[in-house]
């Protein structure tokens, strides 16, 4: 501050050298204005939540000039003017737009638990898990007519859902998982973290749907259509190994699969089984600059793990020629995992999520590509739970995706289960006012499985750190058929 | 974060944000040392800004540099704000109006700048403006004539001459107080 008020001083007397002489006053006055200057200390909140807003309206007007860009275009270069050209037109600007927003990570606070109860949908007390064990108990009935058993002491469902057909065929050996931590001591730290939930604008299908309104389909006047918005829109490539786009405007997200009427029937099984992860990896990075999906917020491509123990499970298999291709060395998954402020994102049974592609390894071609997201969130603070020995014994339950312990197991397997790190747990928030779930991501632990068997799939368990934790008597088991049945 | 030069090239819609961490807190200083009152300043920092992103289009580099615009933006807020309050074309900001009991200025600040606030008040508004952002912000009279859209020599001889007139405007009690205040 003295080397700034000496250099004020000198300019002065570089402009008036006569002022040298009231140097004293000089100095007291400035020091006097300095001493006056105001806490101007400007609020964070109040930037952040600024920047959230300029970023969507930034993302409004990079629609608008990227549709009247294309509309400008169409009419310029003397088109025929169809409503399906014009629709592919628009719906081309709004993926661009989409991928625009995807790399803008903007969170806006909005407040402590400002997004209410947060109930963690896990595999022992979600609805789908309730339903499963409906449909389950009326397979039951209706094996029971047609002269096969179900085990009677078996209890029935079982939390992925499938209804009735999610019945295991009779083991060999009824095994009990059993999961023991062995990672020695650790602490959840602060009692306090942010939940983050994604939200959407909605301007984009406000404005899709203002300028479909204009176009004459020749069947129906769209125009007395009232406040119409655009939900869900799907457009195909016409080209040879075309890809269709499926964007729901709703949650903001984008998918990509082959347009099947424009690739060739599938026939080889197995040519490329022998390929490197590096040279997945680089097929998937490929596709991801080919088609500019920004992924800014996202991690390096990993090869999906469960795809291992899919093809280990396979090659295993008593039968495996009714494995599904799905599950042998012709298709790989690489995952991008999400990252919302250097915490990773993983999904309740332990893997990491976030953009997926597809690659079928005998085209070396990507076949799909989902959960292409924006990035826009609110956040909030909860309290944590941080009773070490409460999520230990979680841990021990299965964590977030359950475990059932069969009462008339024939072996015990111990999967050992290390010292777990901090991330974000995916789970969904329902609203009764909305047709769909809001994706909510929650502070959690992840526990890494340090010992493998062949029938587990499973790489670590997730621990909420927010909720209620189920106890192991919750869960529901796969239903098993009899040794009658066989 | 990326710096802006304020080339063409860098302003522009993708560049916004990064613009904004660039400039947000800057902006939000000048309007407080006009408004003396933060809600006021939030609120016209967020209108600067919205209108500085509507109309991006206009920016024209070869009129001026980019801060030169973005300040102007927010100097017209501040005169719209307290013009449209007090429908009179002669205010330009809470400087114009200090004293008025029914402008909200923050308390803390109104009681820091009881001592200067006469002699500051007399000054014109770009005297002031200059004063205030080499004194309380520190600037470079390089940064300064970018904001006041004037030359640095401009921006020099301003504020040598007006330290000189609130040094021989100073009423005598003012003078002797601070000779014996700081030394």
């Amino acid at each position: 501050m003295e080397k700034n008020i000496k250099q004020i001083l000198e300019d002065i007397y570089l402009i008036d050298p006569n002022l040298k002489s009231k140097e004293a006053l000089l100095l007291g006055l400035i020091q006097e204005l300095l001493s006056a200057r105001p806490d101007s200390q400007i609020n964070e909140e109040f930037v952040n939540n600024l920047k959230l807003k300029l970023i969507t309206e930034r993302s409004k007007l990079i629609e608008l000039k990227s549709i009247n860009k294309n509309m400008f275009n169409l009419f310029s270069k003397k088109f025929i003017f169809t409503g399906a050209a014009a629709l592919s037109l628009v719906i081309l600007a709004t993926f661009l737009t989409l991928q625009d927003r995807g790399g803008q990570l903007a969170i806006k606070y909005a407040g402590k638990e400002a997004f209410g109860a947060i109930v963690i949908n896990s595999s022992s007390n979600n609805e789908s898990a309730k339903n499963a064990l409906a449909d389950s108990n009326q397979a039951s009935s209706l094996l029971a007519e047609t002269g096969s058993e179900i085990a009677p002491t078996a209890p029935l469902g079982f939390g992925g859902g499938g209804g009735s057909s999610m019945i295991a065929p009779y083991p060999y050996e009824i095994t009990n998982y059993k999961y023991v931590y062995n990672g020695g001591d650790f602490e959840v730290g602060s009692d306090q973290s942010d939940v983050y939930r994604r939200t959407n604008s909605g301007s984009v299908s406000s404005q899709l749907a203002s300028i479909i309104g204009k176009m004459n389909l020749n069947m129906v006047d769209l125009n007395k259509f009232k406040d119409m918005k655009v939900n869900t829109m799907e457009i195909a490539e016409d080209r040879e190994y075309g890809y269709s786009l499926y964007v729901d405007f709703r949650q903001n997200t984008l998918s990509i699969s082959t347009n099947w009427e424009k690739w060739p029937t599938r026939e080889s099984v197995g040519q490329a089984s022998e390929m490197s992860d590096q040279e997945i990896i680089a097929i998937a990075d490929n596709f991801l600059a080919d088609y500019g999906i920004n992924i800014k917020n996202y991690g390096q491509g990993e090869v999906q793990e469960t795809q291992r123990y899919a093809i280990m499970k396979a090659e295993s298999s008593s039968a495996p020629d009714i494995v599904s291709p799905y599950y042998t060395r012709d298709y790989a998954n690489v995952i991008y995992p999400m990252v919302i402020n250097g915490e990773q994102v993983y999904d309740q049974s332990g893997q990491k999520y976030g953009i997926n592609i597809g690659i079928d390894l005998a085209y070396k071609r990507v076949t799909s590509a989902y959960n292409i997201n924006t990035s826009i969130f609110e956040s909030s603070t909860y309290t944590l739970e941080t009773d070490v020995n409460k999520i230990i014994k979680f841990v021990e339950a299965g964590g977030t995706y359950g475990n059932y312990l069969y009462p008339d197991a024939t072996k015990t397997v111990n999967i050992e289960v290390g010292k777990p790190e901090r991330g974000l747990l995916l789970t969904w928030q329902w609203d009764s006012t909305k047709p769909y779930s809001s994706e909510l991501f929650v502070p959690a632990l992840i526990f890494p499985i340090t010992s493998q068997d062949s029938q587990n799939y499973r790489t670590s368990i997730t621990v909420p750190l927010i909720g209620e934790m189920p106890g192991q008597n919750d869960i529901l088991p796969m239903p098993l058929e009899t040794k009658s049945a066989q | 974060m990326k710096i802006f030069t304020g080339d063409a090239a860098d302003i522009n819609l993708e560049s916004f944000p990064d613009l904004y961490d660039q400039y947000v807190r800057k902006i939000f200083n000048f309007i407080y040392y006009k408004t003396h009152h933060k809600e006021t300043a939030e609120d016209l920092t967020s209108q600067t800004f919205l209108k500085a992103l509507k109309n991006l289009s206009q920016f024209n580099q070869k009129k001026g540099h980019f801060s030169t615009w973005l300040y102007q933006i927010a100097r017209n807020q501040v005169i719209d704000f307290y013009r449209s309050k007090k429908n009179d074309i002669n205010i330009e900001d809470i400087w114009d109006l200090a004293g008025n009991e029914d402008i909200p200025r923050d308390f803390d600040t109104a009681h820091r700048l009881e001592k200067v606030e006469s002699y500051l008040k007399k000054l014109r508004p770009d005297q002031r403006e200059i004063v205030l952002l080499r004194v309380w912000e520190g600037l470079s009279y390089k940064e300064i004539a970018k904001i006041v859209d004037k030359d640095e020599a401009q921006c020099r001889v301003v504020f040598s001459r007006t330290i000189k007139t609130i040094k021989d405007e100073m009423p005598l009690a003012v003078f002797l107080s601070l000779l014996l205040f700081f030394h």
